[in-house]
């Protein structure tokens, strides 16, 4: 099976994966940093960061500050891809897919893509649309060499965002340095048609009542 | 309707407000809604979506509040929490609902009685300043969209239902994917919802589509085609 190291402490996941990544703050980004170096420095590697509309940006400028050079060549090459969210949930999963594939059609043998979480923001999918295409994405990348970490930060995020989209919808979980299968990953089949319209916010009658 | 804990309640003890008109809650200490009369819960069944009236506490009151915005609802949230704190011996609050066609609602809230730890909360609507033939925009009959779904457009909504992506839903029905997508956003427009899934959840509760299989008849189509 074919394996690639993730975060600082450099372990292996197998490709393809979809992993959730909860980290604190704009001070913990040191394993994300480490994800996407790895890329940079394995000439066979892509990089795509993706987040709302102008984050892969920022992403993109807190990694060149982090090594300390600039990375516009390797924009030029086609191997970092900077993409952005749409409110379309289908046109976000569209954009992603696009996003891997197009250095793959490069010739670059893997990907890593590095994406930030955002919930309930502009410009970005309804909190239910988001957790409908982050559970198809787990099936959608099951035949590309790519490795997925959808960055939560846990200082910004909401409980709803890190219980049904981090937790539930990711099968490997990365927290505190360590790799670990999620035993609440609900499978992708199960969580589109039966707990999508369980979720709270979307229950008409059946609401919890706590204020 | 689902309430909260109810131990150590006696039902009897609120059976003067079951059948007042107007909608009375129970708030236990950590404000879980433990018992609401008669009018509460059927105007809670009546409900198809969260409206500012229909979650007028609870965790979905909140996230109502935070998507709405406004002072109105952070008021209400702020003011139950004070009279359950002790920190305030009740309030009475007259505010309009935008959602609801000019209808305006009272809110009274008040302490337990016998200084029981918990509140009383009681909604009161009031139509007459309001146009006389507003009505809720869930007061449609099950199984009616606000405006007719097209037969292709519940063919796409169908497939939404299972779960299926723009691609796959394209695929299935010999239709090309921006197609898919102008029909998707239709739906969306018709159903008054916010979101693909917020659709796919009023269809299934108007009784517009059916609930997806779970006999894995369908299992295939329902993957992402990648």
């Amino acid at each position: 099976m074919t394996e690639v190291s993730l975060g600082s402490s450099r372990q292996p996941v197998p490709l393809p994966a979809h992993v959730a990544h909860f980290y604190s703050g704009p001070d913990d980004l040191g394993d994300q940093f480490a994800f996407a170096r790895s890329a940079i420095d394995d000439p066979k590697e892509a990089l795509v960061l993706f987040g709302p509309r102008g984050v892969a940006d920022a992403l993109l400028r807190a990694l060149e500050a982090s090594i300390g050079r600039d990375l516009t060549a390797e924009r030029a090459q086609g191997r970092i891809v900077l993409a952005h969210g749409d409110t379309d949930p289908d046109q976000q999963l569209q954009t992603l897919l696009g996003a891997i594939r197009e250095p793959l059609s490069k010739g670059f043998g893997r990907v890593r893509l590095l994406a930030s979480v955002g919930w309930d923001i502009p410009d970005w999918p309804p909190p239910e649309d988001l957790l409908w295409m982050e559970s198809h994405f787990t099936g959608a990348i099951a035949k590309l060499p790519v490795v997925v970490v959808c960055a939560y930060d846990l200082t910004r995020l909401p409980g709803d965002a890190l219980i049904y989209g981090g937790i539930e919808t990711h099968p490997l979980i990365y927290l505190g340095g360590q790799l670990s299968a999620n035993p609440q990953f609900v499978e992708p089949e199960r969580y589109i048609t039966s707990r999508l319209s369980q979720l709270p916010w979307l229950r008409p009658t059946t609401v919890s009542d706590r204020i | 309707m689902r309430l909260g804990s109810a131990r150590a309640l006696d039902p009897d003890r609120f059976s003067a407000y079951e059948t007042l008109p107007a909608r009375v809650g129970i708030l236990d200490a950590s404000g879980t809604l433990v018992w609401a009369n008669r009018a509460w819960r059927a105007f809670r069944r009546s409900q198809g979506r969260d409206t500012l009236a229909a979650v007028a506490v609870g965790t979905n009151f909140i996230m109502f509040s935070r998507q709405a915005g406004g002072a109105v609802p952070q008021l209400i949230a702020a003011g139950i929490r004070a009279v359950l704190d002790r920190q305030s011996t009740g309030f009475r609050l007259d505010f309009p609902l935008p959602e609801m066609d000019g209808c305006r609602t009272e809110m009274s809230v008040a302490p337990m009685p016998d200084g029981a730890p918990g509140a009383v909360v009681t909604l009161s609507d009031d139509r007459t300043r309001s146009d006389p033939v507003g009505l809720s925009p869930r007061s449609e009959p099950v199984g009616v969209a606000i405006e007719p779904l097209t037969p292709r457009e519940l063919e796409v909504l169908q497939l939404m239902a299972r779960g299926l992506d723009n691609t796959a839903i394209a695929e299935r029905l010999g239709v090309g994917y921006t197609t898919v997508r102008a029909h998707v956003s239709s739906i969306m427009a018709k159903l008054d919802a916010r979101s693909r899934l917020a659709a796919v959840v009023r269809a299934l509760q108007r009784g517009i589509v059916q609930p997806p299989t779970t006999d894995g008849s369908e299992r295939d189509a329902e993957r992402v085609h990648d």
